[in-house]
């Protein structure tokens, strides 16, 4: 990382005028548009964190016979999501004479070029949740936002209840929401992912309705995600087979921030899920001066969490 | 074998308004102490624990800035590089709310924010610390400053009542781990459980040559 103190003997070519041209990556490369926009729940914070809570509701109402009391039943408490914020910054350093020298007000642009920064650790952060979701980012229950088997607060008694769905579940008690193993996207991947969440139940075991709206994916899928969602009959299908895919009005997301290649998932639109990030403080740049040395510092700082409180409203396979 | 090496260049400033490092590494697993204690970096897997008293070649890291979460697993909840504080964000007062989730967790607020990192002021043999003075012999207990303290080697020593440490005039020589160099100013020499200034041993810094 180059974090010396920019010198002028480090750019002598903006020390004189005559240069036609300064291609600077910073501004001439053109940066993607925010994605994680696209699909994160995006909220203010005023504290040093953010705590959300998960409770179930009551399950299904059973007989009440005749001259008894009904059923009591009563609400589960799920655990809580505690949204850390993080700090980000960036701070670039240079002479007052390189400052003065530059002909080409390069090195006082310098927090144009933190604020494309600060846009990749939004983005990365949010994809994370994509990336790390398998293993290391939790949500309420304790387990990973994407797993095989999401424990449900009402326990086995909530998968019993629930309509058919005992081929889908992994366990009693819980409910996937990543394929087992983990497949590429297909035809019959996205079929069995869309059964998953059309069937899924709350924590008590009452069906309820999840509409996936986004097929979230990496650039090594654009073409499958095309044909998938934009064939009039089934891909590589020789019959003359109805895309049933069309009719679930999926919409691709290409996230250029996702490490796995073959990675996708299903995302609800933004009410479905609790895919959040607070922000505490925007990005803000500083700049001051060492009175001793007359290095110029330039400084770019912000604030923020992303976590995810429920799996609700999500799926996803990180490929073979 | 190709060349892989590149330019070695700062990183960062040290100091700034505090004037001193802190420096964050994994937490290890288990630890409870609190700020202001003396931590080494655990060689099996590199998590900050408490120092172990007796390592004193390359033995302390620093002096703890922030109280141990007595986590599960060394560095729990630690974010990756561009990812969230992971875990329930708090270790310490955490209940299990059902017996349905296993692994969820009820973190009040108020409780202590769990990073899975622990900070701490680096040892590094120019930066300056304050403790008091004591001795080990006998029953361990507070001794006078004295002018002649300054420039003296010492040991370090953990009290067992109040689990804090102590610059220990019974440990000289061999068993030294800081210098005194200066005595506190707002007690008079001769104050019986003063304060002292000092530098860890650069021999005795962990973290620092």
């Amino acid at each position: 990382m180059p974090g010396n103190i920019l010198l002028r003997n480090n750019f002598p070519p903006l020390l004189a005028a005559g240069l036609r041209y300064i291609f600077w990556q910073a501004t001439d490369l053109k940066e993607h548009t925010p994605q994680f926009t696209h699909y994160i729940n995006e909220m203010t914070s005023e504290d040093a964190y953010e705590i959300d809570y998960e409770l179930s509701g009551t399950g299904p109402m059973p007989m009440m016979q005749e001259g008894s009391a009904p059923a009591a039943d009563g609400i589960i408490q799920g655990g809580t999501r505690k949204y850390v914020h993080i700090q980000y910054g960036l701070l670039t350093e240079a002479t007052r004479q390189l400052v003065a020298d530059d002909k080409y007000g390069i090195i006082n642009n310098v927090p144009k070029s933190h604020a494309r920064s600060a846009l990749y650790a939004e983005e990365a952060v949010c994809a994370s949740l994509f990336n790390l979701g398998g293993t290391s980012i939790t949500t309420t229950n304790g387990v990973s936002l994407f797993n095989t088997a999401q424990p449900l607060m009402g326990g086995s008694q909530a998968t019993a209840l629930a309509p058919n769905i005992s081929t889908i579940i992994n366990s009693a008690g819980t409910y996937p929401n990543r394929p087992t193993p983990d497949s590429d996207l297909t035809n019959t991947a996205l079929q069995q992912a869309t059964t998953m969440l059309a069937l899924q139940p709350d924590d008590r075991g009452i069906p309820i309705h999840v509409k996936p709206k986004y097929l979230v994916h990496a650039e090594q899928n654009r073409r499958n995600v095309r044909e998938l969602l934009g064939s009039g009959g089934v891909p590589g299908s020789s019959n003359n087979e109805l895309n049933w895919i069309q009719g679930e009005h999926f919409v691709g997301l290409e996230l250029n921030y996702l490490t796995t290649p073959f990675g996708w998932g299903l995302l609800a639109e933004k009410e479905g899920h609790q895919l959040k990030k607070y922000n505490r403080e925007p990005l803000m740049a500083a700049t001051d001066d060492d009175f001793k040395t007359e290095v110029l510092l330039f400084k770019s700082t912000m604030r923020f969490s992303v976590g995810a409180t429920t799996w609700r409203g999500t799926f996803w396979s990180y490929g073979t | 074998m190709p060349a892989f090496a590149d330019a070695i260049e700062a990183y960062g400033d040290t100091g700034g308004a505090t004037s001193y490092d802190i420096e964050w590494l994994p937490e290890e697993s288990g630890q409870t102490f609190p700020i202001g204690v003396p931590v080494q970096v655990n060689a099996a897997d590199g998590g900050i624990q408490l120092w172990d008293g007796a390592t004193l070649t390359a033995g302390i890291a620093g002096f703890s800035v922030v109280q141990a979460q007595n986590l599960g697993t060394t560095g729990l909840g630690a974010a990756a590089p561009f990812g969230p504080i992971t875990g329930p964000g708090s270790n310490i007062g955490s209940y299990a709310p059902n017996s349905t989730q296993a692994l969820a967790v009820i973190s009040p607020p108020g409780v202590p924010i769990s990073i899975g990192l622990s900070g701490y002021a680096v040892a590094a043999p120019i930066t300056r610390f304050i403790a008091k003075v004591g001795s080990s012999a006998g029953t361990p207990n507070a001794v006078a400053t004295t002018n002649q303290q300054v420039g003296a080697a010492f040991g370090l020593t953990k009290d067992a009542i109040s689990g804090f440490w102590y610059v220990d005039t019974n440990k000289t020589g061999a068993s030294a781990a800081v210098r005194i160099v200066g005595l506190g100013q707002l007690e008079a020499v001769g104050t019986v459980g003063g304060h002292v200034l000092f530098v860890v041993l650069a021999s005795v810094a962990q973290l620092f040559e």
